[in-house]
């Protein structure tokens, strides 16, 4: 008998995120077109948490198959909190997303590996915070309905960091 | 509106001492006792992520240790290698504790009445590198992998005839 999909579900990896952030991407377009757009929402975050957190660990050197752990996770915030002073938040702290970005960022500084553009960083936190404004994990038990200009400022900036993702 | 200004503090010679000392400790690492080394190296990109645990960073801002953990492997093995370390990460044993990545710890199996004594215990674990910032009456033997305890465990079996260890693991129970 074929296990069953929570059996099947394979470790976190940089590899994994991307193909993810892609399909979840299309996902939330296809409720979007049936009139689902706090869905769309709750989807498109992820796809931004994904992309940025797979830049991430991009950045400090894992391989594209390697697995993402849960003390990987809790090293980022703590390099986040104390190296770079970002007041990173307790509740819901993986899927802070603006947070990630400026973990993002500001750690390149540090490695001396700054965006060739300095508009690409900048925009990169534009846009997470732009989605992070409009989206936490927590949407998925609440009955809020999302209005028409939120649901497309969502789907721009996931856009733009799916978009660019190669480049964060 | 109050404006906080962020700075980083400048070293000590207390700091420098420590920064020296942790090369040293890189260039001959011990077999058992702190600081606890853990790298993880990636070959394309080339690329190292490493954890010092060591209870000497308790007076040193957890903003600076990354730092110092730099300069440290730069004075060990040179500048391209430091240029490698793409995360730092300095933290006391309790710290790494709470973090999750010293899941094995070696604890004294004795039983009342019998020799070798509690200090006798005790100060074996304490010239094993047990940490005691978290109850400096109980010193803890805490390691990152098995193979790491059971070294520690033959160690203290040798170090003090008579003595009864056991080896545990934690799961984790870290809030995600």
């Amino acid at each position: 008998m074929p296990k069953l999909l929570a059996s099947r579900l394979g470790e976190d990896t940089i590899e994994q995120f991307r193909a993810a952030a892609s399909i979840r991407y299309e996902d939330a377009w296809e409720l979007f077109r049936n009139g689902r757009g706090t869905a769309a929402i709750y989807l498109w975050g992820y796809v931004a948490e994904m992309t940025l957190k797979a830049a991430w660990f991009r950045l400090i050197g894992f391989g594209d198959t390697q697995a993402i752990l849960a003390k990987d996770l809790r090293d980022a915030v703590h390099m986040a909190r104390t190296l770079h002073g970002i007041a990173w938040p307790q509740a819901g702290q993986y899927h802070a997303l603006f947070h990630w970005a400026r973990l993002l960022t500001e750690h390149r500084r540090h490695l001396r590996r700054t965006y060739a553009d300095p508009a690409l960083g900048r925009s990169v936190l534009v846009h997470s915070q732009r989605v992070y404004e409009r989206w936490r994990e927590t949407l998925r038990y609440k009955r809020n309905r999302a209005y028409r200009f939120e649901v497309r400022t969502v789907a721009e900036s996931t856009q733009w960091l799916l978009t660019n993702s190669p480049r964060l | 509106m109050p404006r906080h200004v962020r700075k980083p503090r400048p070293a000590t010679s207390e700091h420098k001492a420590l920064v020296r000392k942790l090369a040293e400790e890189l260039k001959s690492p011990r077999d058992i006792g702190q600081p606890i080394i853990l790298e993880d190296s990636t070959p394309k990109p080339r690329s190292t992520r490493v954890h010092v645990i060591w209870d000497c960073w308790e007076d040193v801002p957890a903003e600076s240790r990354p730092a110092f953990i730099e300069k440290a492997y730069e004075a060990a093995f040179g500048r391209g290698y430091r240029e490698q370390i793409t995360l730092a990460l300095g933290l006391t044993v309790p710290e790494a504790a709470s973090m999750g990545l010293l899941p094995f710890q070696v604890i004294p199996a004795r039983r009342r009445g019998e020799a070798p004594s509690d200090e006798e215990y005790d100060k074996a674990m304490l010239e094993a590198g047990a940490s005691t910032l978290a109850d400096t009456k109980r010193p803890q033997l805490r390691f990152a992998t098995e193979e790491d305890a059971q070294a520690a465990y033959e160690h203290l079996e040798e170090a003090l005839p008579g003595s009864k260890w056991i080896i545990t693991q934690e799961v984790s129970a870290v809030m995600e």
